[in-house]
């Protein structure tokens, strides 16, 4: 995939919704793995389309993968409203998804 | 048994056929803002097995809260995300983004970061750059730090801290 221009998240994020790092195709994000505080604690989110999910997972193929825990979101990019509602909590499964970290 | 910071790259495992000398490369605190001063490191000359020629080098010593974080790695998950970082240069060097790569968004500097996805959440990340010097056409792979997944936040706060301030309780620096 050709790297191009990176994404714009302008506004999105802040002390509380950091993003570590993207999987991108120009300004399509494809992947993204975030850090959500969530009361006193940080957790790390793990987010991609399926069809990045499916690839990688075959990519990963044989190898031990632990328990997948990627949350895996419909459509050909993430858009910045899915980042928002990520924020906002708006998905009720996504406590499943979260992986507490102990950096602190 | 943890991880050594700058692990033998006379491993198979890697797809390395061949290593030799390099000259070292200058490495500058305005680049790595977190590593305590800039720095000459050591290079080497690799030749993956499909012919991709590059220098590689770490700065994962350059810096005491990134090597303390390294040294908490599990030996065999940062061996397997040395193998994801080697396996996927050959097509990130030709500029593209290899599906097992991600990259870092590095509000500090600027910088081309790159880290290694895995999947699953015990599984090691191995933290990485690539430079371009005038004086040689091959890229030059710096490792610049290798973590815990779940301990990505605090590495987070050391290179990619935007505060001038924050930054410098790590390392000591600003002295």
């Amino acid at each position: 995939m050709e790297q191009g221009p990176k994404p714009n998240y302008e506004g999105l994020f802040d002390d509380n919704f950091k993003l570590i790092s993207v999987h991108n195709m120009g300004t399509q994000i494809l992947g993204a793995e975030l850090v959500i505080r969530h009361g006193k604690k940080d957790y790390i989110l793990n987010v991609e389309i399926y069809a990045l999910h499916a690839a990688r997972s075959a990519d990963f193929e044989g190898e031990d993968s632990d328990a997948d825990q990627t949350y895996v979101l419909p459509g050909d990019e993430i858009h910045f409203t899915d980042l928002k509602a990520i924020k906002e909590r708006k998905f009720e499964d996504l406590a499943d998804f979260l992986i507490e970290d102990v950096s602190s | 048994m943890n991880y050594e910071l700058e692990p033998t790259l006379q491993r198979p495992d890697l797809l390395i056929s061949e290593i030799a000398p390099a000259p070292g490369f200058e490495v500058d605190q305005a680049d790595y803002p977190w590593i305590s001063k800039s720095s000459e490191v050591t290079t080497s000359l690799v030749t993956l097995s499909d012919g991709s020629q590059f220098r590689y080098g770490s700065i994962i010593g350059l810096s005491s809260s990134v090597s303390k974080i390294a040294s908490g790695v599990n030996n065999e998950a940062a061996i397997k995300a040395d193998q994801t970082m080697f396996r996927a240069l050959p097509e990130l060097i030709s500029g593209n983004l290899p599906l097992s790569v991600d990259a870092v968004m590095n509000q500090m500097t600027g910088t081309n970061l790159y880290k290694t996805g895995k999947k699953g959440p015990d599984a090691a990340r191995v933290y990485f750059s690539i430079e371009r010097s005038d004086k040689d056409p091959l890229p030059i792979i710096l490792r610049v730090a290798v973590t815990r997944h779940k301990e990505q936040q605090k590495l987070l706060g050391i290179i990619t801290n935007a505060n001038p301030q924050r930054r410098r309780k790590h390392d000591g620096g600003g002295r």
